[in-house]
This record gives structure tokens, C-alpha cells and sequence, in this order.
């Protein structure tokens, strides 16, 4: 099962997508069919308005931050490459996943961050060769690590995501 | 303690980001003694840094940190007056040989620092002329 294929609370994720490794004509057409309804509902307004909110703010944070020193502290420009697997991670979100914000961090990463209330929180840098850095806090309990995008957002990460979405709703 | 920020993508409408308190790329974390002063105390100081260094053009915000926080975190704040009076770095981010543990410590205590009930976001008001 893909990681992102995991629901979101009592939410069950709508589609992500299709990453089927499946060679028969069957599984071939079912991943086509996939693909047109997760392209149908994208073009809802609903469901298409979060996503294009995270990308359009993405796009905003790598113009502000495309150059050096654009924190005020000697920061790194954000590396093409980050961008493009932020971009990548943003796109391959579960359409009901919770919404991130989106900064840069000062050695030229794009950091996603997601708060649900007193200490709910998770934080993901994602980095120029699809390294994806991390911690989280749930209540007293504190994790960190490290994980790489390959064809789809680290499990590490969406188990993290899911954990924190049951357990509050975002603020 | 203050740090002073000016760029819009490190803050949300109530709280400091995690990445305020990135201290990369020196591993030190620049900011402004800030005890026993006031609030148009600080954000004076926070103006004579403007222009300062590339990127000091506009204070969007300052994030107002105890210094036990900073403690409790096994930080350390030492003040040195340099580049200009208050100015204090804060020292002791955690170390690592294996590059990818040292940015996971670093964010787990940004990440602690950000969300830490005693740490605030604070907004210059229109009228003093900082905010452009």
C-alpha cells in the first residue's frame, strides 16, 4: 500500500497519486482511471483550493528567500533542487491531509510545518537531494529523524502527520 | 531575550516558525539582550539594525524568548555587546558527526523553542515606523 494511502483521522484520504507498479492491462487501466478522477477532482474548487493555497505559497517563500541573506542573518538561498522536491512532497499530499505552512530554513531548505494546539506540532526540511529532516511533539512525547522522498512522502512522516491529525484537530 | 525577524515566511499570524531559531549556517543564533526593556526600548534597538546586514530592510515580527527556555534547552546565551549593545549570541546547538542527526537535533529544539507557551510573537506597531 502506498504510504500516502494512509486516512487522515477519521478522514479517509480521497486519492493520491497513482503509484502502481502494476504491468497488467487491468492494473494499467485502473491507474489511468485513478489518475482522471484524482485530475476531476482537482478541478473542484473545494478540494483544488488547499492544494494551490500551499503551492501559491510556496512559489511566495522561494521569491522572498532567492536570495543570500534574505533572512537578515547570511541565510542560503532555497537550492532549486529543495523546491522541487517540496513541490514534489506538496503535490503528492493526500487531498484531505492537513494544509502546512511553508518557510525556508537558513541553510537553503523549504521547511513544512503543521501546528494543531499546545504542544501538537511537526516540522519537515526538506532538503536538496529529497532528505527530509524531521521532529514532532505530541504531548510530552518528542520524535526526530531523517527520511528521503522516493516515490512518494517518507511513512516515517505520514505516520507522524496521521498521529498528530487524530489527536487534534488543526488550529 | 529577543530575536528580531524580517522576513514574512517565519512567522504565522500568533507564533514564531521553527525557523526562527535556525541557527544555521554559524551554528549561533544572533539576538538582543532584552531584560529590563521596554517594549519601544527593543524595537529602537530592533531599527538601528536595519540596513545592517543584506535582508534588514523591514522588522516583521520579534520573538521574545525567557532565558530559561533557552536553558532548559541546554543553550546558552552569552552576551557581547558586539555588533551593538545587547547584541548576545546564543551558543551550545547540539553537535554531531552525522550531519543528518545535527539538523534533526537543531530542528527538534527549534521546533521545542517555537511552540514553548512562555515564547511570543511580538508585532511592531505601523506608527513607529519600522514596519514598511
Amino acid at each position: 500500500m502506498s504510504a500516502t494511502a494512509i486516512s487522515f483521522g477519521s478522514v479517509t484520504g480521497l486519492m493520491t497519486p497513482a503509484r502502481s507498479t502494476g504491468q497488467s492491462e487491468p492494473a494499467k487501466r485502473i491507474s489511468n482511471m485513478q489518475d482522471e478522477i484524482r485530475k476531476h477532482l482537482l478541478t473542484s474548487y473545494v478540494i483544488a483550493a488547499p492544494t494551490e493555497q500551499v503551492s501559491s505559497r510556496l512559489e511566495e517563500v522561494w521569491s522572498e528567500a532567492s536570495q543570500s541573506g534574505w533572512d537578515g542573518y547570511g541565510a542560503k538561498p532555497i537550492d532549486p533542487y529543495a523546491y522541487m522536491y517540496a513541490q514534489f512532497f506538496v503535490n503528492a499530499l493526500p487531498n484531505s491531509a492537513p494544509i502546512p505552512e511553508v518557510s525556508a530554513d537558513s541553510d537553503g531548505e523549504v521547511a513544512l510545518d503543521w501546528f494543531f494546539g499546545d504542544r501538537k506540532a511537526l516540522t519537515v526540511s526538506i532538503g536538496p537531494t529529497g532528505r527530509c529532516t524531521f521532529a514532532w511533539m505530541n504531548g510530552q512525547s518528542t520524535n526526530r529523524g531523517t527520511d528521503w522522498m522516493e516515490d512518494d512522502i517518507p511513512a516515517s512522516i505520514v505516520f507522524a502527520l496521521a498521529q498528530l491529525a487524530r489527536s487534534a484537530r488543526p488550529r | 531575550m529577543a530575536r528580531f525577524i524580517y522576513s514574512q515566511n517565519k512567522m504565522s499570524a500568533s507564533r514564531p516558525r521553527p525557523a526562527v531559531f535556525d541557527p544555521s549556517p554559524h551554528n549561533e543564533l544572533s539576538v538582543v539582550h532584552s531584560t529590563g526593556l521596554t517594549d519601544d526600548e527593543a524595537w529602537k534597538i530592533g531599527s538601528r539594525t536595519l540596513g545592517t546586514e543584506p535582508g534588514r530592510k523591514t522588522i516583521r515580527g520579534r520573538a521574545d524568548v525567557p532565558v530559561h527556555v533557552l536553558i532548559e534547552q541546554k543553550l546558552r546565551a552569552m552576551r557581547d555587546d558586539n555588533p551593538f549593545e545587547r547584541h548576545t549570541s546564543v551558543l551550545d546547538w547540539p553537535s554531531s558527526n552525522d550531519p543528518n542527526e545535527a539538523k534533526q537535533l537543531r530542528k527538534l529544539i527549534c521546533l521545542e523553542l517555537s511552540q514553548h507557551p512562555e515564547v511570543t510573537l511580538a508585532i511592531p506597531k505601523a506608527t513607529t515606523g519600522i514596519l514598511n
